[in-house]
């Protein structure tokens, strides 16, 4: 058993050895390449970096190579070989940022052609939100007005997006989120002294759109946006209790009753919010707060006192419940994971730019 | 273009759903329940020209005998103000009217004593809903017994109303076998007070021999001409003694006057209890609505008559049993009401037996026909919670949709927790709570 050992320990030992002396050449090969242009032997370079470039250059080592392939084809005046290697630089590193100060001007002046920023950027979130009625009409089974107190409950929130950049600080985002939300209603006069308490609880499909603004620099980024969101409303109950409250004591009648039929699928608000985003390794972990101001009115005010198969509906003697016309907002906050998919490239004007493009008119000869 | 095309259609998601731009559901629909501690019964109700609604119910809080209870509420059913009259004795308000100076006027039964119930009439400002007059009368047999009086209706006539009803203070000394009661119309001055029949100037009572009379409305015609509606179990073609509805005419010293009409099937019981007089713009004339048991099923029965009466069967302009109310049960009130509809056709409200479908008792609408038939398109709409609920009666809004008032239990049915309430709904002119 210790001859197996030695023997497996032998065999690590030489495979070890053998990558670190790559890894020592590929440097050595490194700071030769380095020495030839200094020397101003620059034929050579290319063929001298290559085997290394495709194999035993750790990234790092990478961008000094392509760094000096770059000047080294500038100085032989091969514009598409320097563009290339560039953009080849930047594919190993893409959040270089060539510096006059520590590059050489013409590589500085290369790289003006030349952006990483991610076309697309997908992020994921997790949250909790509370929720909040905005009455239209307040509508009960009451003759007279009621006394009315909200109790905050707590949702959640979760779902994926993606970021369409315009340019480094600008871009059109589009989510799909999963959410619950609740909320809660103590009513009382009832009668004079009955009262009832209905927690309204929802499941959503929401679809924000929006504009985003946010820092591009640092390991902290603030970010805000302004948008849209459609809202799908997928499931909606409630949980009712109605309490007669007479001389000798209290009794409550109490249930649940799926009520989706009384409410509109499809909604609509607006989606405003900010937070910032922290840069680990080339992703990010982000915080956000986000209030989504209801613009359409829940409540499908056909079937306010129907039952789903259209007719009296028991609610009304069982709890007293009618729901109110009402919209709904919503704050949330969330932490997420941003993983940006760089793209290097050549610029373009910005597509976003094309819609204010006219189309040429079409000029036939005659 | 695309560009402003792109915003348009943004710009046409951004428009916010507000009390400026959305219908209230109140203004088309609702269903409101009134009252306080207790169980509250809904008796009638009255339409203002300024939208305003009237209603008239009963109220018995926990240990208190039963009292009336008035309230006024808004066209969206809020309460204007709410009030509860009575004594200590048990009250029974059954109709009101609004007299001509705007008070109102609400007449019933108070009880008295056992088997004995007077009449009361009472005054209420509109205004304020403030108690201003109250009058009890109470009518006594040949033996100068105290006897029991139970009123259907009041009726405004010229310089005071007619209350309505039946008494067991008989016309005759010698009652028959058959004599249970006779049909009472006692008529008031404005003031409230009783033109006592022992003056001479008006007769309280008529009945028929040896019969069982029922006296549900009177209405004036002229000072010298008064129409009643009732129903009787009287013999009058000798096929023996069952329920008819019965119209009658009755002088200016409130007499009997010809001969009587009587209205039904000569095998079946006909019990009428509403009078309803039907809209110019419907055709004028008296609609009847009542209830007749066939083969142990409760059928509703409807007639419209002529405006000016013959009293022969010439006067009948419709006759029918347009819905089943179910099966016939002792316990369920006979309610029928119907209206005829400003457009079209009639809507008529009734009690209806759910027992054999393990409901309670509920009330239903149905929108008839000007042929007094059930469309097709509008089979009857059935409304009840899971206790036992109960028909009061129904007006019709100038827009066409139509108030509904009952009675209904709140809870799950059956439980220590029902409480009984006056209900309030607006519809639809299809009777229904939706458009």
């Amino acid at each position: 058993m210790e001859k197996w050992r030695l023997f497996f320990f032998v065999i690590w030992m030489t495979v070890f050895a053998a990558s670190q002396a790559q890894v020592t050449d590929c440097e050595q090969i490194l700071i030769q390449a380095d020495n030839e242009f200094n020397a101003g032997r620059f034929y050579g370079i290319p063929g001298l970096l290559n085997p290394c470039l495709e194999r035993g250059f750790s990234d790092e080592q990478k961008v000094r190579a392509y760094l000096i392939l770059t000047q080294t084809y500038l100085i032989l005046d091969d514009p598409i070989a320097a563009d290339d290697s560039y953009l080849r630089l930047l594919g190993a590193d893409p959040e270089y940022v060539a510096n006059p100060l520590r590059d050489p001007i013409d590589v500085f002046y290369l790289s003006k052609k030349f952006t990483t920023t991610p076309i697309f950027t997908p992020h994921f979130r997790i949250g909790m939100g509370i929720s909040r009625p905005r009455i239209i009409y307040d509508l009960s089974t009451s003759g007279t007005v009621l006394n009315k107190r909200e109790i905050i409950k707590l949702g959640y929130v979760g779902g994926v997006g993606v970021d369409w950049n315009i340019n480094n600080n600008w871009s059109v985002c589009g989510e799909l989120n999963f959410s619950y939300k609740a909320f809660k209603q103590e009513i009382s006069g009832y009668f004079t002294d009955d009262r009832q308490e209905v927690t309204d609880q929802t499941f959503w499909f929401d679809v924000p759109f929006y504009l985003k603004y946010s820092s591009d620099s640092g390991n902290i980024r603030p970010f805000g946006y302004l948008g849209f969101a459609f809202n799908l409303l997928t499931s909606s109950s409630i949980s009712a209790e109605f309490i007669d409250v007479k001389s000798n004591g209290q009794t409550p009648t109490s249930g649940s009753e799926n009520i989706g039929f009384k409410r509109n699928f499809l909604n609509h608000s607006v989606v405003f919010g900010g937070g910032f985003k922290y840069k680990q390794g080339k992703n990010f972990w982000y915080v956000d707060v986000r209030y989504m101001a209801g613009l359409s009115n829940l409540s499908n005010d056909q079937r306010l006192y129907q039952s789903e198969d259209g007719g009296f509906d028991p609610l009304l003697t069982q709890f007293q419940y009618v729901g109110d016309s009402f919209r709904m907002d919503n704050l949330s906050v969330s932490v997420g994971y941003i993983k940006p998919i760089y793209n290097p490239r050549k610029k373009v004007k910005p597509r976003l730019s094309n819609l204010f493009n006219r189309k040429p008119k079409s000029t036939t000869n005659p | 273009m695309r560009y402003v095309r792109a915003i348009l259609f943004l710009l046409s998601f951004s428009a916010c759903d507000t009390d400026q731009n959305t219908l209230n559901p109140n203004e088309k629909f609702f269903v409101k329940f009134y009252g306080d501690e207790g169980n509250h019964e809904g008796v009638d109700l009255l339409l203002n020209d300024d939208g305003s609604i009237i209603l008239l119910g009963n109220s018995t809080r926990t240990n208190s005998t039963q009292q009336i209870f008035v309230l006024k509420v808004d066209p969206q059913g809020m309460i204007i103000w709410s009030r509860t009259y009575g004594t200590p004795l048990n009250e029974n308000a059954k109709d009101i009217e609004v007299l001509p100076d705007g008070r109102l006027l609400v007449v019933g039964e108070i009880e008295v004593g056992p088997a004995n119930k007077d009449v009361f009439a009472m005054t209420i400002s509109q205004a304020s809903g403030d108690s201003l007059q109250w009058i009890q009368v109470g009518l006594k047999n040949f033996l100068n017994q105290d006897t029991n009086e139970e009123v259907n209706s009041v009726s405004l006539i010229q310089g005071g109303f007619i209350v309505a009803g039946t008494t067991t203070a008989l016309i005759t000394e010698t009652p028959g076998p058959n004599d249970i009661r006779d049909g009472m119309h006692l008529r008031f001055t404005n003031n409230l007070e009783w033109i006592d029949g022992s003056t001479g100037v008006w007769k309280n009572v008529t009945g028929l021999n040896n019969s069982d009379d029922v006296i549900q409305k009177i209405i004036e015609i002229s000072p010298n001409e008064y129409y009643g509606f009732g129903y009787t179990n009287t013999d009058f073609n000798g096929d023996g003694q069952e329920y008819n509805f019965w119209v009658f005419s009755l002088g200016f010293s409130g007499v009997p006057s010809g001969s009587g009409l009587y209205l039904g099937r000569s095998t079946e019981d006909e019990i009428l209890t509403s009078v309803e007089i039907s809209p110019p713009e419907a055709g004028a004339g008296f609609l009847l609505s009542g209830i007749t048991t066939r083969s142990g099923e409760v059928l509703s029965y409807i007639v419209k008559l002529q405006n000016e009466l013959n009293f022969d069967s010439e006067d009948i302009l419709d006759e029918g049993n347009p819905t089943s109310l179910g099966v016939a049960n002792a316990l369920i009130p006979p309610i029928t009401k119907s209206i005829e509809l400003r457009q079209s056709g009639f809507m008529l409200l009734s009690n209806v037996n759910a027992l054999s479908r393990n409901q309670a008792t509920n009330f239903s609408l149905s929108r008839l026909t000007n042929r007094l038939l059930v469309n097709a398109g509008n089979a009857p709409i059935e409304i009840g919670g899971d206790g036992n609920d109960f028909a009061a009666n129904l007006k019709e809004l100038p827009d066409g949709r139509i108030l509904v008032m009952a009675t209904m239990t709140l809870g799950r049915g059956g439980e220590n927790t029902d409480q009984t309430k006056m209900v309030l709904m607006k519809l639809n002119n299809a009777g229904k709570l939706a458009d």
